[in-house]
């Protein structure tokens, strides 16, 4: 199964909604959707939403570090939103957790950018 | 089969191209053989992804780019520990001249790093031109 993406632009910012695993072999295709939407925005503020990937490995954590770079460079910001223990797990081993605005859902993401 | 014996009769063995793509095969083939053993869900994630872990490494750093080749994923138990071993016919790496990857400053250490976290034990194997082999346990409990 590819991944497959929910893109809905907001007042201030771009919510996308990622379902599917994310591993070497899909994270091509995170990369170039969220490429094309920062591309399009004069500020990247983008809120991704992770609640229905089911699986995301370390090329998946490499590729949201590029994005995060790549939303500061065009004056804006990624946080990621998910609940899963798992994925908070890989989070917490690997140290991301220090690195990333992280939220439980998109609303309380939402209200750090109104 | 390194650091478990009288296990041979538990012995599962699939070969997979180096192509991404089969990287849910091998996510497949650790959830169906756990789901044998006494692990909770938790449990056989965690393996899931240090064995996928361990084929991302060989994937991107065993082979020259485009060239061919075959990961080879072995699993087996005893009553004490079970074992994920994901061989490749790569390059491999000269272990001895601290060339493992044991560094977390890029994405091949990140991976390592959580094979290293979610199993209990992990050895690594490689030698140049023969390919590398890395062996990682989690504890059966009793």
């Amino acid at each position: 199964m590819d991944l497959s993406f929910d893109i809905s632009k907001k007042d201030n910012h771009i919510v996308m909604a990622v379902t599917g695993e994310i591993d070497l072999y899909s994270v091509k295709q995170l990369k170039e959707s969220v490429t094309q939407v920062i591309e399009q925005e004069r500020e990247a503020r983008i809120i991704m939403d992770l609640n229905n990937v089911k699986y995301i490995d370390s090329t998946g954590l490499g590729i949201l570090i590029g994005i995060k770079r790549r939303c500061a460079e065009k004056a804006g910001e990624l946080s990621l939103v998910f609940d899963s223990e798992r994925i908070a797990n890989l989070f917490n081993i690997t140290g991301l957790h220090n690195v990333f605005a992280i939220y439980k859902t998109v609303d309380e993401a939402a209200a750090k950018f109104q | 089969m390194t650091g478990i014996t009288g296990a041979q009769q538990s012995l599962v063995e699939i070969r997979v191209p180096n192509q991404p793509e089969f990287l849910r095969v091998v996510r497949l083939l650790v959830s169906g053989y756990m789901s044998r053993l006494p692990f909770n869900i938790e449990e056989v994630e965690n393996v899931k992804v240090a064995v996928s872990e361990a084929c991302n490494n060989a994937m991107q750093y065993a082979f020259a780019p485009d060239e061919q080749g075959s990961l080879t994923i072995r699993c087996w138990h005893d009553r004490d520990r079970l074992a994920f071993e994901v061989s490749d016919t790569g390059k491999g790496f000269d272990a001895s001249d601290g060339a493992a990857p044991d560094s977390a400053d890029d994405e091949r250490g990140l991976g390592f790093l959580l094979i290293q976290t979610l199993m209990d034990d992990v050895q690594v194997s490689a030698q140049p031109g023969t390919g590398t082999t890395v062996t990682m346990f989690k504890s059966l409990k009793g």
